[in-house]
C-alpha cells in the first residue's frame, strides 16, 4: 500500500478548489488525508479511479462549504454593521457631511436621469416605433430657408408610396389646422383645443389607444371628429359622445362634425401632441380646399409611413429619385418638374424626431441631443464631486480607525475582508443617502419641472429601468468612492497603527490635494458657464433689436368676426388715452416668416438675380406701433394712392441687392410693386439666426398689436377686454404680450441658463462641505503643531495665513485647469449664436474670486477657531 | 457533564483503541470496518473537532510526508477527560441495558 516510488500528487484543479473552500482550521492536515486516500486507491487500483474519487469529494463539501460561509457572513455583516452604526453616530457631524453631500449629488443626478429617460423616451411607445418613418423633404432648387428639409409633403403621397413600394405596410398623411387652435363648440360649450387632420390609417400606425370607435372607420368618412379622453369629458360630461354633432370653426371655416370615437390622451412622450383629430375626407371633400388634393405644388401635408422592415430604410430612400421622375417630377435636368425645381425626400425614424430632428415645421418644440447630453453631463460632474468629497473625509480620517484596523488584522482579518468591511459601509452610506437623496427628489421635482420646461412625466416613462440605473448608481457611487479610502485603511500595518504613527502619509495627502483641485475645477467650469449663459442671455435681451417689445399687447384674431371688425377694434382702441397705437398685422417682429417667396430683381449693372425674401403683411400703422426706423424713403402713407403697390425693404435685402437708390426700384412680390422705403434692420427672428432680407406690404392679417402707454397692465388689459368684448361675440378674449413671445424665442438657453445655475450652486455647496470636512480635520490634526508656533510667539492672523494657504493654493491650481477647459466648452456653446458676446477675462477672474472667497468662508471658521485658541488648552492634552 | 453523541463516542472510542496511530484515515477505516457502513470525511472531522474543543482529545501535528503530497498529519490522544466520559457513558449503558433486558431479552448482539 505504501510505495514511496509510485507517489502521486491529487489533481491539481481538485486540490486548488478544496483548499479554497477549506475553512483554516486544520487546512492543510485535511488535505494530507484526501492525498493519502486518493494515493491508496491510485496505487490498489486505477489512478483515473482515484481522481473520480477525489472529485467527488470535493462536490460533496461543497454545501457544507456554502452554509458555512453564509453563517459567518451573517455573523460578520452583523459586526461590520454595528461598527458601521457606531462610527456615523460617534462623528455625527462628519456622518452629516458625508451623507448630505452624497445625498445632494445623488439627487441632482436622479432627477436628471429621470429628465433624460423622458426624453429619450418619446416616441418608442407606439407597437412598432421601430418601422414608422416619417417622410421628410426639401426643394434644393431653391435658396435659404426654403432649401432645408422639413416636413412637408403633397395630399396624395402617402398613397403613392403605399401603392409603388413593396416594402411600405401602412402610410398615413396629417394636417395641421391653419391656426394652432380651433374652436369646438357644443351646445353653450366652446373651447380653443389644439388637433390635426388625419386619416384611416394614422390610428393603426401609431399606437393611440381607441377608447370608444371602431379603430379602422373612426376617420374614414368626411366630417369625422375623433376626440381626446379629456376634451370629450370637456365637451360631453356624463354623455356618450359617438354620434353626437358638434361646430368646429377656424378662421372662417366652420364644419359641423360627428364624433366617431374617443381617444386616450396622447402620452407626454409623443412628438404628436393633439386634442382632437378631424378625418382627411373633410379636406378631400370640400370643394375649398381641392387645390391641395393631389397636387405637386401644395405641400401642406406631413406623411409617416410603416415599413415592413426597419432595415428596409435605405432601400426605400435609394428609390425615391426614380420615382419621383416617374411621378414626373425630377430634377431640372430631367426636365419634368419645371421651374427649377429639385426635390429630395428622406426618411426620419419617428424615434430621432424628438432629439435628432432639426428640420422646419416641426410640430412640437424638439428638444436636442446635445442639451440632454449636456444636462447628463452636470449630473456626472456634481456626482463626482459628491463622491470625491466621500473619498477625501473618509482617508482624511483614516488615522481615527487605525486602532480598529489594527486589532482586526492582529485577530486574523484579511485585507480582502477589511477591504469588504469599507466598502459595504460606504454602501450602507450610500444607501442612507438614496433615503435623502429621494426625499429630495420628490419635494424638487415640481420646481424642476417648471425649470426644465418640460411636461416631463414619470408615468410616462417605464419604470423598471429607471429604478435600476438608480440603484446602480448607488452601487457604483458606493463602490467607487469607497474603494480608495477601503484600499488606504486595509493597507495599514498593524503594529504602526496600533502604536498610533501617524498613517496617512505624504502620498494620501498629496492624493486628497488632487481631489480638491479636481471638484474646484469642476464647480468652476460650472460657474464660469453659468457666467457667460446669464451674460449672452443679457446681452441678447439688451441688444438693440431695431424694435420695442415693451408695452405691447397682441390680441390674435381667431374668428371671421373678429378680422371683419380688426378695423372697428382699432379705432376704438385709438379712442383711450391709453392705446398710443394700434396695427393690424401678419407678422409680429419676433416672427415675420410667415412665407417666403422667391423674387426676381434686377441689380443696377441690370444682371438679373433671384433671391428668397421674408414677406409678411402689414398695415400703416406697423413701423409706429413697433418703433422701427426708416433709414430710407418713406413708411406706407395713406397719402399716397398706390401704396398698396409699395414695398418697404429691410437694409440687409438692400445690401444684398447691391443697390445703391432702392427707392423706387421694381419688386415683383405678386404684383407690380415698387419700393417706397428702406427700414433699418431689426432682429425678426431668433439671434441664433443672421438677419435675413424681408419684404412688407400692406395687407393684413392675425395680428391686432396694441401699443400701450406704460402703467398699471391690469388697468389696460381690463379696457382691451372691454373694448374687444363691445364687438365681437364669437371670439373669447385671449391676448399675449410681445415680451413673453420674444422671450419664448430664448427659452431654451434661460433654460439651460438657469439650470447651470442652479446646478454649479449646488456643486460648490458639495465641494464646500468637502472643504469644510477637509480644513477641520487639518486643523485636529494640527492642534498641537499651532499650539506650538502660538508659544513660540506666531500671532493669530501668521496662523490663519498659514493653515488658509493651503487650500487657497489648491483653489488656483484648481483655476489653471479649470479656465481652458471653460473655455473651449463655452467658445463652442457660443457658436451656436449668430449674435454673441465675446468671452472676456472678466468672467474668469469673477470665477475664481468667487471660488476664492467661498473657499475662505468656508475654511475661516475652522483656522480662526483653531488660532484662537489658547495653547495651553491645546497643549496639555499628552 | 453533557453526554456526547452516537458519533463522536464511537469515533472517541476508535481513537482510543488505535492508541498512537490515530488520525483521520485510519479512525474513519476502522469504523467503516466495525459498523460496515461509509463514513464520510466530514463525518470524522466534525466529532473530532468538537472533543477537541470539549478537551476530550488533545493533537499534534507530525512531520510532512511524501504519500501525503507533502502535507502533515494531525494526530489524536484521549486526554484523562475523554476517557472518563468514555466510561462514564459506558457505566450508564449497562445501567440501563441491565434493566431493560429484565423486560424483553434482547436479540443477540453482532459486534
Amino acid at each position: 500500500m505504501k510505495n514511496p516510488g509510485s507517489m502521486r500528487r491529487s489533481p491539481r484543479a481538485a486540490e486548488w478548489l478544496l483548499k479554497t473552500i477549506h475553512s483554516d482550521r486544520g487546512k492543510y492536515t485535511h488535505l494530507g488525508d484526501f492525498n493519502e486516500i486518493y494515493n491508496q486507491i491510485a496505487s490498489c487500483r486505477h489512478p483515473a479511479l482515484a481522481s473520480g474519487w477525489y472529485w467527488i469529494q470535493v462536490f460533496r463539501s461543497l454545501p457544507g462549504f456554502f452554509s458555512n460561509k453564509i453563517y459567518w457572513s451573517v455573523t460578520m455583516f452583523r459586526n461590520y454593521l454595528l461598527i458601521s452604526f457606531r462610527n456615523i453616530f460617534k462623528n455625527k457631524w462628519f456622518s452629516l457631511i458625508n451623507i448630505a453631500g452624497l445625498a445632494v449629488g445623488m439627487a441632482c443626478f436622479i432627477l436628471i436621469l429621470a429628465f433624460v429617460q423622458f426624453e429619450l423616451s418619446f416616441d418608442r411607445f407606439h407597437d412598432r416605433a421601430d418601422r414608422i418613418f416619417r417622410v421628410i423633404s426639401r426643394d434644393a432648387g431653391r435658396q435659404g430657408w426654403a432649401s432645408q428639409f422639413a416636413d412637408h409633403s403633397p395630399e396624395h403621397l402617402a398613397r403613392l408610396l403605399k401603392e409603388e413600394f413593396p416594402e411600405v405596410v401602412r402610410a398615413t398623411r396629417t394636417r395641421d389646422i391653419w391656426t394652432d387652435k380651433a374652436i369646438l363648440k357644443y351646445g353653450d360649450k366652446t373651447y380653443y383645443q389644439k388637433g390635426l387632420f388625419a386619416d384611416t390609417e394614422f390610428l393603426e400606425v401609431f399606437s393611440y389607444p381607441l377608447l370608444k370607435g371602431d379603430k379602422t372607420r373612426a376617420l374614414a368618412p368626411p366630417n369625422a371628429i375623433v376626440l381626446t379622453h379629456a376634451v370629450a369629458d370637456k365637451l360631453f360630461p356624463g354623455e356618450d359622445p359617438i354620434g353626437r354633432t358638434l361646430e368646429y370653426r377656424v378662421t372662417n371655416r366652420t364644419y359641423e362634425l360627428n364624433v366617431t370615437g374617443v381617444l386616450e390622451d396622447p402620452p407626454k412622450n409623443s412628438h404628436l401632441q393633439f386634442e382632437f383629430l378631424v378625418s382627411v375626407a373633410t379636406t378631400v371633400a370640400d370643394k375649398r380646399d381641392a387645390y391641395m388634393v393631389h397636387n405637386w405644388y401644395v405641400w401642406n401635408f406631413s406623411t409617416y409611413i410603416e415599413l415592413q422592415e426597419a432595415g428596409d430604410q435605405g432601400a426605400v430612400e435609394g428609390k425615391f429619385p426614380a420615382f419621383l421622375i416617374r411621378q414626373g417630377q425630377g430634377p431640372p435636368e430631367n426636365g419634368s418638374a419645371g421651374e427649377g425645381r429639385n426635390y429630395e425626400f428622406r426618411l426620419q425614424p419617428i424615434r430621432d424626431i424628438h432629439l435628432r430632428s432639426n428640420i422646419r415645421g416641426e410640430l412640437a418644440t424638439n428638444n436636442q441631443i446635445r442639451y440632454v447630453t449636456l444636462f447628463m453631463s452636470i449630473a456626472v460632474i456634481v456626482l463626482l464631486i459628491a463622491c470625491i468629497n466621500y473619498m477625501n473625509l473618509v482617508t482624511a480620517r483614516a488615522t481615527a480607525r487605525a486602532k480598529e484596523i489594527g486589532i482586526r488584522k492582529v485577530a486574523g482579518a484579511g485585507r480582502g475582508q477589511l477591504l469588504q468591511q469599507f466598502i459595504g459601509e460606504t454602501l450602507l452610506l450610500a444607501f442612507l443617502a438614496l433615503g435623502l437623496a429621494l426625499i429630495l427628489v420628490f419635494s424638487a421635482l415640481p420646481s424642476f419641472r417648471t425649470l426644465i420646461g418640460s411636461e416631463f412625466d414619470l408615468s410616462a416613462v417605464s419604470n423598471t429601468p429607471l429604478h435600476l440605473m438608480i440603484l446602480g448608481t448607488v452601487l457604483i457611487v458606493g463602490v467607487a468612492s469607497g474603494i480608495y479610502p477601503a484600499l488606504v485603511l486595509s493597507a495599514f500595518r498593524p503594529v504602526n497603527a496600533l502604536k498610533d504613527f501617524g498613517t496617512s502619509g505624504r502620498r494620501g495627502s498629496r492624493l486628497r490635494n488632487g481631489l480638491v483641485v479636481l471638484q474646484f475645477s469642476a464647480s468652476i467650469i460650472l460657474i464660469i458657464a453659468t457666467l457667460v449663459v446669464f451674460r449672452q442671455l443679457n446681452f441678447i435681451r439688451n441688444q438693440r433689436l431695431g424694435y420695442d417689445r415693451e408695452n405691447v399687447v397682441v390680441l390674435p384674431v381667431r374668428e371671421p368676426e373678429t378680422r371683419d371688425k380688426a378695423q372697428i377694434i382699432k379705432t376704438e382702441l385709438l379712442s383711450h388715452p391709453e392705446v398710443l397705437g394700434v396695427s393690424v398685422s401678419g407678422g409680429l417682429p419676433t416672427n415675420i416668416r410667415s412665407r417666403y417667396i422667391g423674387v426676381e430683381f434686377q441689380r443696377d449693372n441690370g444682371e438679373s438675380v433671384k433671391m428668397e425674401l421674408c414677406y409678411d403683411y402689414v398695415d400703416h400703422d406697423f413701423l409706429d406701433v413697433f418703433r422701427i426706423e426708416l433709414a430710407q424713403g418713406r413708411n406706407f402713407s395713406r397719402e399716397f394712392g398706390d401704396d398698396p403697390k409699395g414695398v418697404l425693404l429691410n437694409e440687409t435685402a438692400v445690401r444684398q441687392l447691391g443697390w445703391s437708390d432702392p427707392v423706387g426700384k421694381k419688386v415683383d412680390v405678386g404684383r407690380d410693386h415698387h419700393v417706397v422705403g428702406v427700414i433699418k434692420d431689426f432682429y425678426f427672428a431668433s439671434f441664433h439666426r443672421q438677419i435675413e432680407p424681408m419684404a412688407l406690404t400692406l395687407g393684413t392679417g392675425n395680428n391686432i398689436a396694441v401699443r400701450l402707454s406704460p402703467g398699471d397692465p391690469a388697468q389696460r388689459l381690463a379696457l382691451l377686454k372691454r373694448v374687444f368684448e363691445n364687438n365681437t361675440t364669437s371670439q373669447p378674449f385671449d391676448f399675449f404680450f410681445l415680451d413673453d413671445a420674444f422671450n419664448r424665442l430664448y427659452q431654451k438657453e434661460q433654460r439651460t441658463g438657469q439650470l447651470f445655475g442652479y446646478f454649479s450652486l449646488l456643486a460648490v455647496f458639495i465641494a464646500c462641505l468637502g472643504l469644510l470636512g477637509l480644513s477641520s480635520y487639518t486643523v485636529d490634526r494640527r492642534t498641537k503643531e499651532i499650539g506650538i508656533r502660538k508659544v513660540l510667539g506666531a500671532s493669530a492672523p501668521s496662523i490663519v495665513r498659514i493653515l488658509t494657504g493651503e487650500f487657497v493654493r489648491l483653489v488656483l491650481m484648481a483655476n489653471l485647469i479649470a479656465w481652458p477647459v471653460a473655455f473651449l466648452a463655452m467658445r463652442l456653446w457660443l457658436q451656436d449664436f449668430a449674435y454673441r458676446i465675446a468671452l472676456g477675462w472678466q468672467v474668469f477672474a469673477l470665477s475664481a474670486a468667487a471660488a476664492l472667497l467661498i473657499a475662505c468662508v468656508t475654511i475661516g471658521s475652522q483656522t480662526l477657531k483653531a488660532a484662537m485658541t489658547d495653547p495651553v488648552i491645546t497643549l496639555r492634552y499628552e | 457533564m453533557r453526554l456526547l453523541s452516537r458519533s463522536e463516542e464511537l469515533v472517541l472510542l476508535t481513537a482510543w483503541k488505535l492508541q498512537g496511530d490515530a488520525y483521520t484515515i485510519p479512525i474513519r477505516e476502522e469504523l467503516i470496518r466495525v459498523t460496515g457502513q461509509d463514513w464520510s470525511f466530514g463525518s470524522i472531522y466534525d466529532p473530532l473537532e468538537r472533543l477537541e474543543r470539549k478537551k476530550l482529545l488533545e493533537s499534534y501535528v507530525t512531520e510532512p510526508t511524501k504519500e501525503r503530497g507533502g502535507r502533515s498529519k494531525r494526530i489524536y490522544r484521549l486526554t484523562k477527560d475523554g476517557k472518563k466520559a468514555l466510561l462514564e457513558l459506558r457505566r450508564i449503558q449497562e445501567a440501563l441495558w441491565a434493566e431493560a433486558a429484565r423486560f424483553d431479552p434482547a436479540p443477540k448482539k453482532t459486534a
